[in-house]
């Protein structure tokens, strides 16, 4: 008898492994949004995203969005809250995998200078969804502009290109 | 009474005349730790701008004052907006137009503009606390509040992001644990010694 439960479970790491099967990585504090999200990239995307998640915080998905100029590449944001505030991490997906690119209070003020401009107002205008979004009475013509450079041209376009600010 | 001892009560009485009627040495032999009222505050910044603790004590009178504050239309909206709640505090204390959103931008404003306390024992009310982000995990900045115990703890007045408000929220102790032990983030002090000359006082 213990034999057979030996070699069953022989059968079950040797089937496991040739058929290479991965189960994804998805912890409990993920909202079922961003999961269901993650299950739609490729296992490596999903791996290399949840690779810079920490298990006493928590995640959810802010947006995501094709590169205009770039249709093969995505962005996506996802927010992470701590007891104190909350982070924006902003990641890259091309078909060969996936890439964290930075984390920021606010993804306006892009840190790395090699994205390109249409990368850039991809960022820019998925976190401007996500804020037209949540904050619905604001006064986008009073926020940010004063004084001028904590305001970014970036952020001023992506407002722009959603009708939150007129020229 | 002889004359030596009519002219220490004399020395005595002028030496407390001089110090605006005030015999600060009780209260610390008494280990005080009670926040100073308004009036204590305002009695002290109204006597000179040189001292080093009066900036400190104008930060922490504008934190005070500023409890309850809505964060909701800062940038951040109130949920990304620690950085934005303390540099509109400073920026008040300052009377300088200081903008910062970002936690990054306002820890390397403190950097170039405050000096590092190095032990939490010389904290005093207004000085700055802040834990910068990592590479991915998001940090948060506050301001050092009354002192709660001898250990030394203090209370931390910061935005909270349940509420957008800004408040009373944290103690160091707290955050030393929170942020220092769990998330492995480095915790820093900072104290403005002097109101900085309008070329500075743009934010990044």
């Amino acid at each position: 008898m213990k034999n057979v439960i030996f070699l069953l479970f022989l059968f079950f790491l040797v089937h496991n492994s040739l058929s290479g099967k991965e189960t994804p990585l998805l912890l409990p504090n993920i909202t079922p949004r961003l999961a269901k999200f993650l299950e739609s990239l490729p296992l490596n995307a999903q791996n290399e995203i949840t690779t810079s998640f920490k298990e006493t915080l928590s995640y959810d998905l802010i947006g995501d969005k094709k590169v205009e100029a770039e249709p093969s590449k995505r962005i996506i944001e996802i927010d992470e809250a701590t007891e104190a505030g909350h982070g924006v991490l902003v990641f890259e997906v091309t078909q060969s995998g996936s890439r964290f690119l930075f984390l920021n209070d606010l993804p306006y003020k892009i840190p790395l200078p090699n994205l390109s401009q249409a990368e850039q107002l991809t960022i820019a205008l998925i976190f401007a969804e996500h804020e037209k979004a949540i904050f619905v009475d604001r006064n986008w013509g009073r926020m940010w502009f004063d004084p001028p450079s904590a305001m970014t041209d970036i952020q001023k376009a992506a407002y722009k290109q959603l009708g939150l600010i007129q020229d | 009474m002889g004359k030596k001892s009519f002219y220490s009560i004399l020395l005595f009485l002028f030496y407390i005349s001089m110090n605006g009627g005030s015999y600060h040495n009780i209260s610390a032999l008494q280990g005080e730790a009670l926040p100073p009222s308004f009036d204590d505050l305002s009695l002290k910044i109204s006597r000179g701008n040189k001292k080093n603790e009066t900036l400190s004590s104008r930060i922490y009178l504008i934190t005070l004052n500023s409890v309850g504050m809505d964060t909701g239309s800062f940038p951040g909206g109130g949920i990304y907006s620690s950085a934005a709640a303390v540099s509109k505090i400073l920026s008040q204390a300052l009377e300088i137009p200081l903008k910062i959103p970002y936690l990054a931008d306002l820890y390397d404003w403190l950097k170039a503009h405050a000096i590092l306390i190095k032990k939490p024992s010389e904290l005093i009310s207004g000085d700055i606390i802040i834990s910068p982000s990592s590479k991915d995990v998001q940090g948060h900045v506050g301001i050092i509040g009354e002192r709660i115990s001898e250990r030394p703890d203090f209370a931390i007045y910061s935005n909270s992001l349940d509420s957008c408000l800004f408040l009373k929220n944290w103690t160091l102790s707290r955050w030393r644990e929170y942020f220092e032990k769990d998330l492995k983030l480095n915790v820093y002090y900072f104290r403005l010694l002097k109101p900085l000359p309008q070329s500075t006082s743009n934010g990044p």
